[in-house]
Order: structure tokens, then sequence, then C-alpha cells
């Protein structure tokens, strides 16, 4: 059985997630971060570009097995920066000046330095989603890439491991942001759609993939990580499924 | 004592807390629908436009506005439920001016809804009744189609008419009362920031007031967005815009907005072969309306509709997986099936179509081998092109003659020899002249005698 908390996540560590329209990976953020909340000291920094607060605690509680992203917020072991909401604040600010970056940069290293003061045992896991839209929006992307550098060198001080959503929009092209992504990663979990077309028993699949900045003698034995034997999963109302390729519902 | 009950629509408790107009999602109670107008595109959605979030239409076709069609809708519903309906456009007044309305109420108007639907296209009862096999007799009659609620008090959707339009008393009434107001975007330097600004005003205006005069729901209509008035086009302002709503609209959950563009900027050019997937993740539902009208062999394809309705995205705020997914009935993903224990089933085609009183999206079914047009158990009526004639659509005149058949020319040499293509019937001969056009008889569906069968009983 697939099981996306068995992905170690060490600090200083990228956890990279691709997704297309036709398979958005929002799912796999939950999982992870609920897995990785399972630990109560654990903390964790949240930015969307994307979505709001309230959507993250209404889709939260669909994994929740106890763990609520609400109560974790108002508890404190959880900072939920809504960026989408800090952008536009003032409509006069244009959302591609560098200003946008360095003032995100400085409200994560913030949210993180706060968690610091409290209990030191726990692990830190920072998430970001729908970086892309500061590209699709202008921003240069030399600025993109010196704040992913710097909030990289960030994380590795603070013992933060870093979880990146990135939407590919190319049609398996990899752009730069991409290409950025993929030499500072050490896992790569890729979700794509099923090649030939749209299922209803099958909402996509996902690669577990290892990246170039994983060091292997650090690493676990990780007797459960796939290469490239890609896991399917079904998107439900009620949860999520995995299941091995040629094993699902609408074929056994 | 009469034992029979009137079926009434039990008024829901939650209905004195809803904002009229809006209608609460089933499987889940955080979110709240509010209707476009076109009962069917609501279905799409999922039970009509979430709010909270925006709708984006797509009109690759540049001979065709169906989208401007959709967001006519949209205004008529609004005013019809007593919204505040805010329309950003250069020519606001005048398409406002063009939008459709209900019907008059008559007095059969109590009756079945689904008599409109038959107007356009009415079979030939009386004669030759097709025998439908005993087993599938109590079957329902192939659906293509939702129709509106048969409820005169449920003021969800109303049932709105091409041919009326919206009267000036209405007009008059909701500008009067605030709930109708025009913005000009020609005059602005920059359009974009200018709209945005004037957007987040209206909403703190409509909602951060004390409650009074909050609590109603508020459509933000943009038709032509990123056309030629808003100044022009680049895909970066496009796309800060969008996420600027979006925030806003997450700020005020009783807002929607409903934004077309025009169709130069509804596909993905050479220069930007991820536009659409672009404008999907920025936006929350995004339906590209595919017109047939400029591409004749897609024409041919689609003979009864007038293009494809392609989902590019559907909502997903405040779940994972849209809404749509389980309880639309037109795009067929049945909840049955959205268990984990089965395996799923495949999405409906979906296509469109605008008949004279009103714009239906259906589900698309290919054709039959042997051309019947659809799937029916009635036999199928002869449907003149000429007679579906939009208000911005100038139908392809594809077909010549009345009917949809083959013109065939026959050359006889002696005997006249009977050219019926029913199987098993015994109709004369008919005469034909040497090299006279003749059309084919009406293919018929289903077997058919004249004589009586002899497992009659």
């Amino acid at each position: 059985m697939f099981d996306l908390s068995t992905i170690p996540r060490k600090p200083g560590q990228l956890i990279l997630v691709t997704d297309t329209m036709q398979a958005p990976a929002e799912f796999i953020l939950q999982r992870i971060i609920t897995s990785h909340l399972r630990n109560p000291e654990a903390r964790v920094v949240i930015a969307s570009c994307l979505d709001g607060i309230s959507h993250w605690k209404s889709t939260s509680s669909k994994f929740s097995s106890g763990i609520s992203l609400a109560s974790r917020i108002s508890a404190g072991s959880v900072v939920f920066i809504d960026e989408l909401d800090r952008l536009f604040q003032s409509p006069s600010d244009s959302p591609i000046d560098v200003l946008a970056l360095s003032s995100l940069f400085c409200k994560l290293s913030e949210a993180m330095e706060r968690d610091s003061d409290r209990s030191s045992g726990g692990e830190g896991l920072l998430v970001l989603d729908g970086l892309s839209s500061f590209e699709w929006m202008g921003m240069p992307m030399i600025h993109l890439k010196r704040f992913i550098r710097a909030l990289f060198a960030l994380c590795t001080k603070r013992s933060f491991s870093l979880l990146i959503r990135h939407h590919r929009t190319d049609n398996g092209q990899t752009d730069e942001f991409l290409r950025l992504y993929l030499q500072l990663a050490a896992f790569h979990l890729e979700v794509l759609p099923l090649s030939t077309g749209r299922s209803g028993a099958i909402s996509g699949e996902v690669n577990v993939l290892r990246g170039p900045a994983l060091i292997e003698s650090e690493s676990r034995q990780q007797e459960v990580l796939q290469r490239t034997s890609a896991i399917q999963y079904r998107l439900l109302d009620s949860g999520l499924l995995f299941f091995e390729r040629g094993t699902s519902a609408g074929i056994l | 004592m009469s034992s029979f009950k009137r079926k009434t629509t039990t008024s829901s408790p939650h209905k004195s807390s809803n904002a009229q107009g809006t209608r609460i999602s089933q499987t889940n109670s955080q979110i709240q629908f509010t209707s476009t107008g076109v009962p069917s595109l609501d279905d799409i959605l999922g039970g009509g436009i979430q709010l909270g979030t925006d709708v984006l239409l797509l009109n690759p076709d540049p001979h065709s506005s169906h989208a401007t069609l959709v967001q006519k809708y949209c205004i008529s519903q609004g005013l019809a439920s007593g919204h505040k309906v805010h329309v950003f456009d250069s020519d606001a007044e005048d398409l406002v001016a063009s939008c459709m309305w209900k019907q008059e109420a008559e007095p059969s108007s109590n009756s079945i809804p689904n008599q409109t639907s038959n107007e356009d296209e009415d079979p030939s009862t009386g004669e030759d009744k097709v025998k439908i096999a005993w087993r599938y007799e109590r079957m329902d009659k192939f659906r293509t189609t939702v129709s509106s609620n048969s409820s005169i008090n449920d003021d969800y959707c109303e049932a709105f008419d091409l041919s009326c339009k919206v009267p000036y008393s209405i007009i008059k009434s909701s500008t009067v009362s605030g709930n109708l107001v025009y913005y000009d975007v020609f005059d602005e330097e920059c359009p974009y920031e200018t709209m945005a600004s004037r957007i987040k005003d209206v909403l703190a205006s409509a909602y951060d007031q004390p409650p009074s005069s909050g609590g109603g729901v508020t459509r933000l209509i943009l038709p032509s967005f990123a056309g030629p008035s808003w100044g022009e086009p680049s895909s970066q302002k496009i796309i800060s815009f969008l996420l600027r709503l979006r925030s806003l609209l997450r700020k005020y959950p009783l807002s929607c907005a409903v934004l077309d563009l025009p169709s130069h900027l509804s596909s993905s050019s050479h220069e930007d072969p991820s536009w659409t997937d672009k404008l999907s993740w920025v936006s929350d539902a995004c339906i590209s309306l595919e017109a047939s009208s400029s591409d004749p062999s897609m024409a041919v394809m689609l003979p009864s509709h007038h293009g494809l309705v392609r989902i590019l995205r559907l909502p997903t705020f405040q779940t994972l997986v849209p809404i749509s997914d389980r309880s639309s009935t037109l795009r067929g993903i049945s909840a049955s099936s959205s268990s984990g224990n089965s395996g799923g089933v495949g999405e409906n085609n979906l296509a469109f179509k605008c008949t004279r009183r009103r714009l239906v999206f259906e589900t698309f079914h290919l054709d039959v081998e042997g051309g019947v047009g659809e799937r029916r158990t009635t036999p199928a009526t002869t449907v003149a092109v000429g007679n579906e004639h939009s208000e911005n659509k100038q139908a392809l005149p594809l077909l010549q003659g009345d009917r949809s058949a083959a013109n065939v020319q026959v050359e006889i040499i002696n005997n006249p020899i009977p050219e019926s293509p029913s199987v098993a019937s015994k109709e004369p001969a008919k005469e034909t002249k040497e090299g006279a056009k003749r059309q084919k008889v009406r293919r018929k569906v289903g077997f058919q005698t004249d004589k009586p069968d002899i497992y009659d009983f």
C-alpha cells in the first residue's frame, strides 16, 4: 500500500510535487502535511498563492483522521500565510514587483523563526503552493530563482524541510522554473493524468522519483520507494485510494 | 375527507437563512450556489455558480457569441432574483436592454415545462407508432438534457425565453434601487487596475457595511473581458486581474463573477501553448463553448447542435473533487460509480444548441451507423435547418431542401422496381420517372409490420 508518509522529510531537502490541470495534486500536499502533523511537536508553515485559508481548512478535514488543520492553526503549530490575499492588499502595488517576493520571504522567515522559539524537537515543514502564478503574472525569472535559492538556504538554517507544488503547463516540456526545482529536489512526486485520457475509475497516477540532491548514504533504506513504476490513484469525495496499475476496481 | 394530498415543495429549514435565489449544496453544506439562468449549465457546474468563485467562459469561434448569450442569461437571472448585478462593459446598457426575460404567465403555465422542450421539434404523433419491445416499454424516454424545476414556487432558476426581451420597467426599477449598475470600461487609462479597484469598492460597500444592506448576492458580469475596450491585452495583466478577482471573491463569499474572453484570447496560440491551462489554474470554473459555425466539417458532425462544450476546469473551492462530479446528470458520472467499489463511468460529451426560445446544453452522442441522428424511441423528425435560427448565429445552409435526406437519382429501364427500404413491408411499388429526383423514404427506427403479428394473441 503506497504510503506518502514514508517519503523522508529531512531539513534542507526539497520534495517537489508537480501536477497538471487534468490531475491536480492538492491531495498529495494534504496527505504529506497530515502525516507530518502526526508528531504533536511538528511545525508547518504554509504559504499559498492560489487558495485561501478557508479552502485549506475544509479540504484538510477529508484526510483528517483526528488531525484538523483548523485546530492546529489556532494552536499555533501551523502557520498559514494567505499570499493570495496579501498580494493584492492595495491595488496600486504591482504584484510583480520584486518587493512582493521579498515581503513574502520576510514573512516566511518570521513564521519559521517564531516556531523555533517553541519546542526545538519538532520537525518543520514549509509548504509553498502556487508559486507558478508569480511567473504567469510576469515576475522576472531571475527574482524567482533568487527567491527559491534564498528560501532553500533559510530552510537549511532553520532545519525545515521544503515541499513545493509546481504546476506544469507546457505539455511535458520543462520550463525554467521546473529546471531549477529539479536541480534542487531530493524527491520528485510527479502526478500525471492517464495518458489515454480521462477515466472514471482512475484519476491519475503518481510517480516517485529521486532527485539529484538526495544524498544516498543518508537516506534510510527506502523499500517502499517506487521509482518509475507509477501508482495510480482515485480521488473520491470521501478520500483517496491508491492501487497498482491494473488492479483498480474497474478492472478486477 | 379527501385522501388526495397536494404535493408542494417543502420549504427546507435552510431556506430562510439563504440569501434569495441561492441554494445550498446537498453534499456539502458550506457551499452555496446561485443559478446562471440556464438549467443545463447549472447542472454541468454542479448546481449553479458557486458563491465566492468565478466562471470564465471561452469562446474560441470568432463568428459566434454564445458566451455573451450566457452572460445575458446570468444578468436576467440576477435581475429576476433580486441580486445586485454589476456589469462592466463599454456597452453595458445596450447589453442589458437586449437581455431575455421570462414568458408572461399564462393559464397553462402550471403545465409541465417539458412541453417547451417538445415544441421546437414535434414528433409526429398518430402516424406509424413504433413498436417497442415489451421489456423496454416502461423505460423512461431517452433524455439528453435536464429541464428546469417544475415548481412555480422555486425561484432558483427562471425559465427564460429568448423571444421575450426584458421589460424596461424592470431595468428602470433595478437601476433606481441600486441593484443594477453599469461601469464603462472604455474611458479608463489602465482599465485592469481601475476595474479591479472598482470591484473592490463595490464588494466592500456591499458587505462591509452593517448587515442591513448586505446579505444579498452580488453578481459581477464582465462580458468581453480583455476585449477591445480594455486596451491592449497581455497575458500577465489578464492573469493578475483574475487572481486579484479571486482574492476578492474569496473574501466576500456571497459574491460571484462571470467573465468571458473574446475569441482571440480563448484558445492557446502558437506563442503560448499553455494559455488555456494557465487560465484554468487561475479561474475557478473554465468552460469553452466551441461553436461549429466556422468549421463546416464540425457542423456536419453536429447536425442538431451549434457547438461542443469543453470543460477545462470545475470549481474545487472547499472541496478536493469538483462537486459536479457527483451531482451532475448531464456529465454522467453517477453517484454510485463514485464509491470506491465500482469501476468508474466515463463522462458524456456535451454540446449546446440555441433554439428559438432557449439555450440548451445537452449530452452529445455520435451517430448510429445508418444515418439516424440521435438515439430515439420515437421516429426521427425531419428537422429543418432553417428553423434553428438564433439571434446571434447564422445557420449554414448545409443541407439542400427541407428534409435531411439524400437525393437519389434513379434511372428506370423497364419495370418499376419497388424501392421502399423498410423491412418486410408490402407497400405497393412506387412509380418512378426516369431521371426524377426522389426522396428517400423517411427512415423508421424499429421493426414495423403492416399485417398483424402472428404473435399477437
